[in-house]
């Protein structure tokens, strides 16, 4: 095994004296397991410390449902759009020539007016408008909700309305609205892919983990994400997931194989977390080992 | 021309073996294959491609800064709706996996030291042949902002190949319901969804349900891996409830895996295992879809 525990422990501490550490799960390929490695981390943090669970997989978010829990707490989240007073405007143009997304369109001698589906709210419009013609407008994104999962686990999650193109936004408001839960470990279970709002995603992380299959999609979408995570400089290790279902065997910066199990399948159909379900098996061993080897957790 | 898109939501249920077997049982109907996850481009690693040419994509644009010019006064920090600018010990950095291209830090910075730049590389698109059709896959750079334009722009490539006798044109989207699905579901005629036997698979079907609903692409659902958990019923009875017709089922499938090691579709790794089976006994039920 790699890590060795020498480099992590110095982590560890470090982190550890700021309060707080976090820890950010990705994988590149969907369907790799992101969910259900965050979510049995999760669980078995929060035997020991308070945990909060960010689920930023904002296009499709499922950590709940592995919990069973319906969300709570819902706020609807908005994100700024130009609002027109044309009482103001000289119709001097700069808003739409500084658009980057052309998202404002001006015919011969009119207004500006808006097309909100190409809006990216990088609020350009707004700075360079001489007149402060423009005003703060919003439209809804999504919703962020708080959900208690137990004692010591809160589960944060971000929900992207459908239609909405831009994620990236979204993923800001969930990590904005997780500022709310005080915790001593953070676990950020980002979406499939490997654009920018994964980036968004891990922006904070101390340590990431890359789930992935050992299959070449998994393996194509890993080197992916391991190019998105060293462009960051973060630490980071893989978790193989599945283990067994090819002859393919990867070792680079494996820190722990999850074996194919049947017992984490049953647990995923009915939605209780795999550590909890077969709490004092070897089941839990697939999920400390990690944990252990970068030294968040002694034997 | 119609196009058809295998979408889910979720990633990891179906979608690459659903479409690879599509365009193998369907090899007849002049179909373009068009991988649409530009962020986690893998469906040409089963097929045969023979790569004819690549196109390079610069989507991107990014802001630059003059050190010479810059006070570090932080205003482009605070404006940065991305958080992609980072000012830390006097020291200023845009991080370019998060910026956007906006202009925003350009216009606030009162020492003017901030320029766009724009047409940056962000990555290709590659066009190929595979015996079942043209072939065109993304590739783009990690921490791209724009993964959905890149998609609008293999559709475009697989769109102008009409007079060149392409009939229909096969996508299979990304995981997820954002700009990447959204550019593979805008204008096509039909949707395929797939959907495991699970709360979380359903529960994101819905949502790639709803899109395609939005763009009126007529939607179709496959249950995968129906046997692993036969009591679950929430997709049959949405599948009544909202008259959306349930094509077929296919069962789990432990060759599927060792195919894809053996970087082959499923279709051809072994015509006989029981999903290749069960995909030749439903297919033809929408063999109408294709023009």
């Amino acid at each position: 095994m790699v890590g060795e525990g020498v480099e992590w422990e110095w982590v560890w501490e470090e982190v550890m004296d700021h309060g707080s550490m976090i820890i950010g799960v990705t994988g590149g390929k969907g369907g790799t397991g992101k969910s259900t490695f965050a979510v049995n981390i999760s669980s078995l943090l929060s035997r020991k410390y308070r945990v909060k669970l960010i689920d930023a997989d904002v296009e499709c978010p499922n950590d709940h449902i592995l919990f069973s829990k319906e969300l709570k707490n819902e706020v609807r989240e908005r994100i700024f759009i130009p609002s027109f007073n044309y009482q103001k405007c000289i119709k001097c143009s700069l808003c739409q020539k500084n658009c980057s997304e052309n998202a404002i369109v001006m015919f011969k001698n009119g207004y500006p007016f808006l097309l909100p589906n190409l809006c990216s709210s990088c609020k350009t419009c707004y700075i360079v408008c001489p007149t402060k013609a423009i005003e703060s407008g919003s439209k809804f994104i999504g919703s962020t909700f708080i959900t208690e999962i137990n004692e010591n686990l809160t589960l944060v999650t971000g929900m992207l309305d459908p239609g909405q193109e831009r994620s990236y936004p979204m993923v800001l408001r969930t990590l904005d609205r997780a500022n709310e839960i005080k915790s001593e470990i953070t676990i950020i279970d980002t979406s499939a892919g490997t654009g920018n709002h994964v980036a968004a995603s891990l922006m904070d992380a101390e340590i990431v983990f890359a789930v992935t299959e050992e299959t070449p999609l998994g393996l194509h979408d890993l080197e992916m994400i391991e190019r998105l995570i060293e462009k960051m400089d973060k630490m980071y290790y893989v978790i193989v997931n599945r283990h067994g279902i090819s002859d393919i065997n990867i070792k680079e910066k494996v820190l722990g194989k999850i074996p194919y199990d049947e017992r984490i399948a049953e647990s995923y159909y009915r939605g209780i977390p795999a550590v909890e379900m077969f709490k004092n098996t070897d089941i839990e061993n697939y999920f400390l080992e990690p944990l252990m080897e970068v030294g968040i957790w002694q034997r | 021309m119609a196009e058809i898109v295998v979408a889910s939501g979720k990633g990891g249920v179906g979608k690459s073996t659903v479409l690879s077997s599509l365009a193998i049982f369907f090899r007849e109907k002049n179909n373009a294959i068009v991988d649409g996850d530009a962020e986690a481009p893998n469906l040409h690693l089963l097929f045969d491609v023979e790569w004819s040419e690549e196109r390079e994509y610069r989507g991107k644009s990014i802001a630059v800064i003059d050190y010479n010019k810059c006070n570090l006064c932080g205003k482009c920090a605070e404006t940065c709706e991305y958080r992609a600018i980072k000012l830390k010990n006097n020291e200023i950095k845009i991080l370019d996996y998060l910026c956007e291209g906006c202009l925003a830090c350009a216009v606030i910075c009162p020492e003017r030291a901030i320029s766009i730049k724009k047409d940056v590389y962000s990555g290709k698109i590659k066009i190929g042949k595979t015996e079942f059709g043209p072939f065109i896959s993304p590739e783009l750079e990690p921490g791209q902002s724009n993964s959905g334009k890149l998609v609008t722009e293999e559709k475009n490539i697989a769109r102008s190949w009409k007079e060149k006798g392409i009939k229909n044109i096969l996508v299979d989207s990304a995981a997820g319901i954002g700009c990447q699905v959204i550019a593979s579901m805008g204008g096509s005629n039909y949707a395929i969804l797939i959907a495991e036997p699970t709360k979380s698979s359903f529960s994101d079907m819905l949502r790639a349900y709803e899109l395609a609903y939005h763009f009126r692409a007529k939607p179709f659902i496959i249950i995968n891996k129906h046997d692993l958990n036969p009591d679950f019923d929430l997709i049959e009875k949405f599948s009544k409830e909202e008259d959306v017709e349930i094509i077929g089922k296919i069962p789990y499938d432990k060759n599927i895996p060792v195919s894809m090691a053996k970087r082959k579709p499923i279709f051809m790794y072994d015509p006989n295992s029981p999903s290749t089976r069960a995909m030749k006994d439903f297919f033809p039920t929408i063999s109408s879809i294709f023009d």
